[in-house]
């Protein structure tokens, strides 16, 4: 029905949320291109969509470059497209935070997130959408799982999306990001104590119930598709109402 | 199973085009307007395959909208999408020089109007406990305020904090409500506002309109068709965990 995206990079896609993105993508019929510093999920993704992949740790910034440049030889084209997913969740009081682990999270999240975007933006010619993942995190402070680096590194996200967003409309690229509360993906904390878990869903998440991280992938297909032709630089947030609460 | 879905305002506009959207999906569609035009509009979307039936109903009157959901349901099954589009501009004066009844009936038709329908349709959807999602079509001039605006704002400011509150509610019976907040459209009520723009400035309708335009980062207007789109996949599955939320259509002007 809708002509974009065709070629999709998607970072982080060797588990979670970028997985999930790849399987929706190829279901629909786009071209998708996968990457990962993680061989094993790489090779899962891999085979479970027949997306092509390239082991790469997005803060490897020529290493990136190389795999966005193995990405338009498999397309035989530019990249309309891209979700950066690639991302960890790293829980610490912050008083134990060094500069290093501080730096080094920032690295992934943020820079990561930006030269993914860069490098799209940079080879595309004729208009395309980028998804930016940020995090529920962003919008506030969690003392039961501290996690001040990471919290700046959604918000962050945000303000890029938003610089970004203006910065290439006029060469008809969209930036926008999803925003996911607490979805079940193997960066989930929580469903390790499920006493815990329960009791937070009760009074935290409207919907009751834990996100699935297709649900989050449909959102970034939403917003990768002509039917959000006319919006950029939106914050989703794909909570089940968590934020609101 | 064919589901129904009811929207409000859609004799024209935005309205119509959400409703258009929606009866392609496979929606058997109600569409509501004040006018009787929606009479016409509604028959020209049906066919065979096709369901839209139009209804005359003034938003603003509480009666009507619970008997007029009433024979909705009758004629088209259970209701578990509602889009509340119907609304006005009302008077673009400045807050203090604004007559208290020209106020009110901004509130009347754009607050209190999605309200009405609530209250007629919630029920119905937890009855049938398939859940449901209710859209409400909010504004940019709801997340930031402009001079000359204020009835009009503050009831889409309004609209989006009951949304929200809705959501909160009516997460447990699995409906969901969120909000789109269009930015600048090419609608009949979006050019009044543009030559009340060009009046204020002293400059014609066309300079007024590029003004807009340019403000905007993808540098065009919105249409019916951008909004139709997000309001089709808010009703959809596909947005199942989103909820409480206002999503701006607005070409990248950005408010939060």
């Amino acid at each position: 029905m809708t002509s974009r995206p065709q070629n999709l990079v998607v970072t982080g896609a060797g588990s979670g949320i970028g997985q999930a993105v790849c399987q929706l993508a190829e279901a629909a019929g786009i071209k998708v291109f996968g990457i990962d510093r993680d061989a094993l999920g790489l090779a899962e993704t891999q085979e479970r969509t027949g997306a092509s992949i390239a082991v790469c740790d997005v803060t490897d910034e020529a290493a990136l470059i190389r795999a966005i440049d193995s990405a338009v030889d498999y397309f035989v084209g530019p990249p309309d497209a891209l979700v950066a997913a690639a991302g960890v969740y790293r829980i610490a009081p912050a008083q134990e935070i060094s500069a290093q682990a501080f730096a080094d999270l920032l690295a992934i999240n943020v820079v990561g997130a930006f030269v993914s975007a860069r490098e799209v933006a940079t080879r595309n010619t004729e208009g395309g959408s980028i998804v930016l993942i940020a995090s529920m995190a962003y919008e506030g402070g969690d003392t039961n799982e501290p996690a001040a680096h990471y919290t700046a590194s959604k918000g962050a996200i945000v303000s890029l999306t938003r610089q970004l967003a203006v910065e290439w409309a006029d060469r008809g690229i969209r930036v926008n990001a999803v925003s996911p509360g607490v979805i079940h993906t193997p960066m989930l904390r929580l469903v390790d104590d499920p006493v815990k878990a329960a009791a937070y869903l009760e009074s935290g998440v409207p919907l009751r119930r834990f996100g699935a991280a297709s649900e989050v992938a449909a959102a970034c297909m939403f917003l990768l598709s002509e039917s959000a032709s006319y919006i950029t630089g939106v914050i989703l947030p794909v909570d089940g109402g968590a934020t609101i609460s | 199973m064919t589901r129904a879905a009811i929207v409000t305002g859609a004799a024209r506009g935005l309205g119509h085009g959400i409703a258009a959207r929606l009866v392609g999906d496979g929606w058997a569609v109600a569409l509501v307007d004040q006018s009787e035009d929606v009479l016409s509009t509604a028959a020209a979307l049906a066919d065979e395959a096709h369901i839209a039936r139009g209804y005359v109903l003034d938003v603003s009157n509480p009666d009507a909208c619970i008997t007029t959901v009433a024979t909705i349901v009758r004629d088209l099954g259970t209701v578990t999408g509602l889009v509340n589009n119907a609304g006005i501009g009302g008077p673009s004066t400045l807050v203090h020089l604004t007559e208290p009844d020209a106020f009110r009936r901004v509130l009347d038709v754009n607050l209190l109007g999605p309200f009405h329908m609530a209250r007629a349709v919630v029920p119905q959807m937890q009855g049938a406990g398939q859940g449901g999602s209710i859209v409400n079509i909010t504004s940019i001039l709801g997340q930031q305020g402009e001079a000359g605006t204020g009835p009009y704002s503050a009831s889409k400011g309004g609209l989006g904090l009951l949304g929200q509150t809705m959501a909160m509610e009516l997460a447990r019976d699995a409906i969901r409500v969120n909000s789109i907040a269009p930015g600048n459209m090419l609608t009949v009520m979006h050019e009044e506002h543009v030559q009340w723009l060009a009046e204020n400035q002293g400059i014609s309708y066309d300079e007024a309109l590029t003004q807009v335009r340019d403000a905007v980062p993808l540098g065009r207007h919105g249409t019916a068709e951008d909004i139709a789109n997000t309001a089709a996949w808010l009703l959809s599955a596909d947005s199942s965990y989103v909820t409480g939320q206002t999503i701006g259509v607005n070409g990248g002007v950005i408010r939060t």
